[in-house]
């Protein structure tokens, strides 16, 4: 079982409401695949450096998971069909730290 | 006439010795900023840290410049790439 790191871009026009729906589903989803979410992060709305698909914000999803290659596999069909991910990114490491956090509300 | 060879060593130690007479400013031995104790963590979350090593034209500082050891430019450059495809940095 490796650790990952997985977030999502959620597109800029959705309401609180549809972020927290996609939350949950993308929870549901790792759980259901031979997978465990240790932590999620919401990084809220942030600004993008250049524009992706002509959107300028997107609210960005973070979540430390614990997987197999099935997970994988399964979360990336999921978000290539799904309409509201503008963009996503997962990356494999040897140990997860839970602690540090850089996107937290209290500190920017 | 024997063709000298332009040797790059030899132009390190014309610095060394020539360091030797003038006072040691900290142009020649500048540390790595990673190889110290406890140094900052690289990752593609700490942009704060990441933005130091680029230019306003979005490039990445040479190893030349900013006097980072080559293991630690190599894994700066592969967070700095991480960051731009999130669209962060």
């Amino acid at each position: 079982m490796n650790f990952y790191e997985h977030t999502i871009i959620a597109k800029q026009n959705l309401s609180q409401k549809d972020v927290d729906t996609i939350e949950k589903k993308y929870e549901d989803l790792i759980n259901k695949n031979s997978g465990k979410v240790l932590k999620v992060e919401k990084w809220g709305l942030l600004n993008f450096k250049r524009k992706i698909k002509n959107y300028t914000k997107g609210y960005f999803l973070h979540y430390k998971i614990e997987g197999d290659k099935s997970t994988l596999e399964e979360i990336k069909l999921k978000t290539k069909l799904d309409g509201n991910i503008v963009r996503f990114l997962t990356v494999k490491y040897k140990n997860l730290d839970l602690k540090t956090e850089y996107f937290s509300k209290n500190k920017n | 006439m024997k063709k000298r060879k332009k040797n790059f060593k030899s132009s390190k130690n014309s610095l060394n010795k020539l360091s030797l007479f003038q006072k040691n400013d900290g142009r020649f031995s500048r540390k790595c900023p990673f190889s110290v104790k406890n140094a900052p963590v690289i990752d593609y979350k700490n942009i704060s840290l990441l933005q130091k090593y680029i230019t306003e034209t979005n490039k990445i500082i040479t190893s030349k410049i900013s006097n980072v050891s080559l293991g630690k430019q190599k894994k700066l450059a592969r967070e700095i790439k991480k960051a731009q495809i999130l669209g962060i940095l």
